[in-house]
């Protein structure tokens, strides 16, 4: 059975402090820590857009929670300090698409 | 639409405290209590800014005597207790809005505080940051009595600046990974807070009694 996904937009602020590769990796870094490996492995997350000060993230659905969790708690990356702000959580990249569009900068 | 309330905010100047504002106006929080002194506080549309004292009180007495100066002339009465037995004291004292278990010596929430707990406790995000192990640890061990509903909770920025402001989402996934219902969680960050800060509001307009009942005069 297919997996269900959330697709989660994230706003890194201050904009243009840190490059989206490096907020996911922050990301990233922040689930490993806070729920292992393994959680890091059963949230399936993936970046999908990385640029500009805000990025788009994919994770498994019965995770979304502990991702924005994760997100709430980087306030630091490479040094400079930065929050993730999750703006947006959708079911679907056509959605999201949609949101990016319609600016919400 | 809910109304989102941050009930702890302690920016350091009036140009930080406005950042805060515009920010948390775009994050959709209506209400926010802040500490300090509040003279020449700037003012943002659609965010109402109301004060709030944070006691530290060395014993009972010490917080009985701050209770009985402080209580009416701030929005949101908070207690950091020292020890268990101020914590008891300010949890069933039904002139203390929040207290603060989550101190530089957390207070572990069990049936004897759900017993008393008339006051919320509050969980301020600023600790996750500064301890996220020792603060997980006490939140993971205490969740159970706020699933149970049997202890009212609200959670807090604790913000200084606005680098350290979430959205109320992220602050109510504080709870939900813990293992509290999405909807316990999204009230601690909205109706719980905002009911607090606006019914104390009224009591200090004179329009409420400190028992919570209206005051009505006849036209």
């Amino acid at each position: 059975m297919r997996r269900k996904r959330r697709y989660l937009v994230i706003s890194v602020r201050p904009p243009d402090s840190v490059d989206g590769q490096k907020a996911f990796e922050a990301l990233k870094d922040s689930v490993r820590k806070l729920f292992g490996e393994v959680g890091l492995l059963s949230s399936d997350l993936r970046l999908v857009r990385g640029e500009g000060h805000r990025i788009v993230v994919r994770c498994s659905s019965d995770q979304t929670w502990n991702v924005v969790f994760a997100a709430t708690l980087v306030s630091e990356v490479d040094g400079k300090k930065v929050a993730l702000d999750v703006v947006r959580v959708s079911g679907t990249l056509r959605k999201v698409k949609g949101f990016l569009a319609g600016d919400h900068s | 639409m809910r109304p989102y309330a941050d009930i702890w905010w302690r920016p350091t100047s009036p140009d930080l405290l406005r950042e805060m504002l515009v920010l948390a106006r775009e994050m959709g929080y209506r209400a926010v209590a802040v500490e300090g002194d509040l003279t020449g506080a700037p003012s943002v549309e659609g965010v109402e800014v109301l004060r709030r004292v944070t006691l530290r009180p060395k014993d009972v007495g010490q917080l009985y005597s701050q209770l009985s100066r402080l209580r009416w002339r701030y929005h949101v009465v908070s207690v950091i207790p020292p020890s268990r037995e101020v914590a008891m004291a300010a949890l069933r004292d039904n002139r203390v809005d929040t207290v603060v278990m989550l101190g530089d010596e957390p207070i572990p929430v069990d049936h004897h505080v759900a017993e008393v707990a008339r006051a919320a406790v509050e969980v301020p995000l600023s600790r996750l940051l500064e301890e996220p192990e020792r603060s997980l640890s006490w939140l993971l061990r205490s969740a159970r009595w706020f699933r149970r509903g049997r202890v009212r909770v609200t959670v807090s920025s604790g913000a200084c600046g606005p680098i350290e402001l979430r959205r109320p989402v992220q602050l109510a996934s504080v709870l939900i990974v813990a293992g509290v219902e999405p909807e316990v969680a999204r009230r601690a960050v909205s109706d719980l807070p905002y009911n607090v800060m606006r019914e104390n509001s009224l009591r200090l307009a004179g329009l409420m009694d400190p028992s919570g009942v209206w005051e009505v005069t006849e036209r």
